[in-house]
């Protein structure tokens, strides 16, 4: 596991940088739900211009700001990269296999275009077939609504996630507490980074 | 009295053992057993020796936790004792007014602890709140109480005395009623003035009211979660993440229940430990008189 490398302890000193020295950006109180609910409130409030946020909030803030709200890609540095996030579907391998047809009919019917054009267009979540979003284009949805577009559009900068049965452990319990470590009380991006890596190595 | 067969103890200790044995022994037990696994509630459990224990005293992750915990206690509980003796010194008083006040303070301890954590979280909130406003009135700097590390565990364990005070005043104004007035007026005659009466016959003879005190508001430090769960989810980076808070995480946020497991150990032989110590401490008290 690299955790970006070089790049990626770059990019955690720029996030270091933006919240302690020029105190631009907020880390929001709480964490998980919460921290993006007081996020959401600080943006509709307009104490913060700009916030990272999930594609799930898009209808939500557009309904509720009292001035036009743009939704913009993930800033840069050498190369785009973005993550996908989200809720899974999963159908369980050792499942009766009444219950995984079941199961299928039920992703099936939930991934069927017009399915998904209905909670995608009320949520603004992403559409996760091509045939919705063809159909979203062909009736000129995302020239009245660009900001749906945004999210599939970064697509093409995607990066997949490194599945294994112990990203969430990594995940939860070693790289999220560094990075909130570091961005919240200033230790060395590198050297959490490497602590981060030691301890991913260490058996679970 | 002696019993007339041996199993008669027994069969009347019987449903306490039960049910301690049920409700204490056995969870212990599994926790213990539990903290040896590696296990995520999804594959089946791995054997992992001390691994789980290990895991926790790398980068000090254990200590921290207990220092916190302790932390928290100990501003909690002299916080809440010192108020309210404070309070019961002030309020022990006859009128409907120091009635009213009295039951104002009390009230507090009556409203459950998610609606008090809703409430401060509201203001202690870092734009809106009104504590944040009086800071910026009185020329603080804005901060976001909830959102520093380093203020987010003294925030939670005001939020703690505030909750708690209302309680220990009530067991103060009671231990105060048992301050014989009499021997208030013979000091008073003897010239001891009102600092002097308090410091020495006061204080004394609520040494028992404070004891009980001091111990219930510890167990109720101790068991604090629903503030943390509420208001700041173990954060700012973990400076909030008290035991039961951290257990609950690492089983059902994290999916480890194996270092849960080990966390609940490690709980139980900190409390063992304070328990002795308190102990110690009243069997030499005992002696001394």
């Amino acid at each position: 596991m690299s955790l970006g490398g070089e790049a990626g302890e770059r990019a955690l000193r720029f996030w270091q940088r933006l919240v302690r020295d020029e105190k631009v950006m907020r880390p929001p109180p709480g964490r998980d739900y919460q921290a993006w609910q007081s996020s959401n409130e600080s943006f509709l409030q307009g104490r913060i211009a700009m916030m990272w946020s999930s594609t799930a909030y898009v209808r939500y803030l557009e309904d509720n700001a009292r001035f036009p709200v743009v939704a913009a890609p993930l800033p840069r540095d050498l190369r785009a990269s973005v993550p996908t996030g989200g809720t899974m579907f999963v159908l369980m391998q050792s499942a009766p296999p009444e219950e995984k047809q079941a199961a299928w009919d039920f992703v099936r019917w939930m991934c069927d275009a017009e399915q998904t054009i209905t909670w995608s267009t009320r949520t603004g979540y992403m559409p996760v077939t091509r045939p919705a979003v063809e159909r979203l284009v062909e009736r000129g949805w995302y020239q009245h609504h660009p900001n749906d577009r945004v999210a599939y559009d970064q697509l093409a900068d995607v990066e997949p996630w490194p599945w294994a049965p112990d990203l969430f452990r990594v995940e939860r319990d070693i790289v999220e507490p560094r990075l909130e470590d570091a961005v919240l009380t200033g230790r060395d991006a590198r050297e959490l980074l490497g602590e981060a890596r030691e301890e991913a190595a260490r058996p679970a | 009295m002696t019993p007339r067969a041996r199993w008669h103890p027994w069969a009347m200790l019987g449903p306490t053992l039960a049910l301690l044995v049920t409700f204490f022994v056995l969870p212990i037990g599994v926790a213990a057993i539990g903290s040896v696994f590696s296990w995520d509630l999804l594959t089946p459990p791995r054997y992992v020796g001390a691994g789980n224990y290990r895991a926790l005293a790398a980068h000090g992750e254990l200590l921290h936790i207990a220092m916190r915990t302790l932390g928290y206690s100990a501003l909690v509980v002299t916080g809440t004792m010192a108020i309210g003796l404070g309070l019961a010194l002030l309020l022990d008083r006859p009128g409907r007014f120091f009635g009213f006040v009295r039951a104002s303070v009390f009230s507090a301890y009556v409203v459950s602890w998610v609606a008090v954590a809703l409430l401060w979280m509201w203001m202690l909130d870092g734009n809106s709140g009104v504590v944040g406003k009086l800071l910026r009135v009185l020329g603080a700097p804005a901060v976001s109480l909830l959102g520093d590390p380093h203020w987010a565990l003294p925030a939670l364990a005001i939020v703690g005395i505030w909750k708690l005070t209302g309680y220990s005043m009530i067991v103060f104004l009671a231990g105060l009623q048992g301050v014989p007035r009499a021997l208030l007026e013979a000091a008073a005659l003897d010239g001891a003035g009102a600092w002097n009466r308090f410091r020495h016959v006061t204080l004394p003879l609520l040494a028992p009211t404070a004891a009980f005190v001091a111990t219930t508001s510890l167990v109720t430090s101790f068991q604090a979660f629903d503030i943390v769960r509420i208001m700041t989810q173990g954060g700012p980076a973990r400076a909030t993440e008290l035991f039961v808070y951290a257990i609950y995480e690492q089983i059902f946020l994290d999916l480890s229940v194996g270092k849960a497991s080990a966390l609940t150990v490690a709980f139980f032989g900190l409390l063992l430990a304070v328990a002795g110590l308190q102990l110690r401490v009243w069997r030499t008290r005992e002696t001394a008189r």
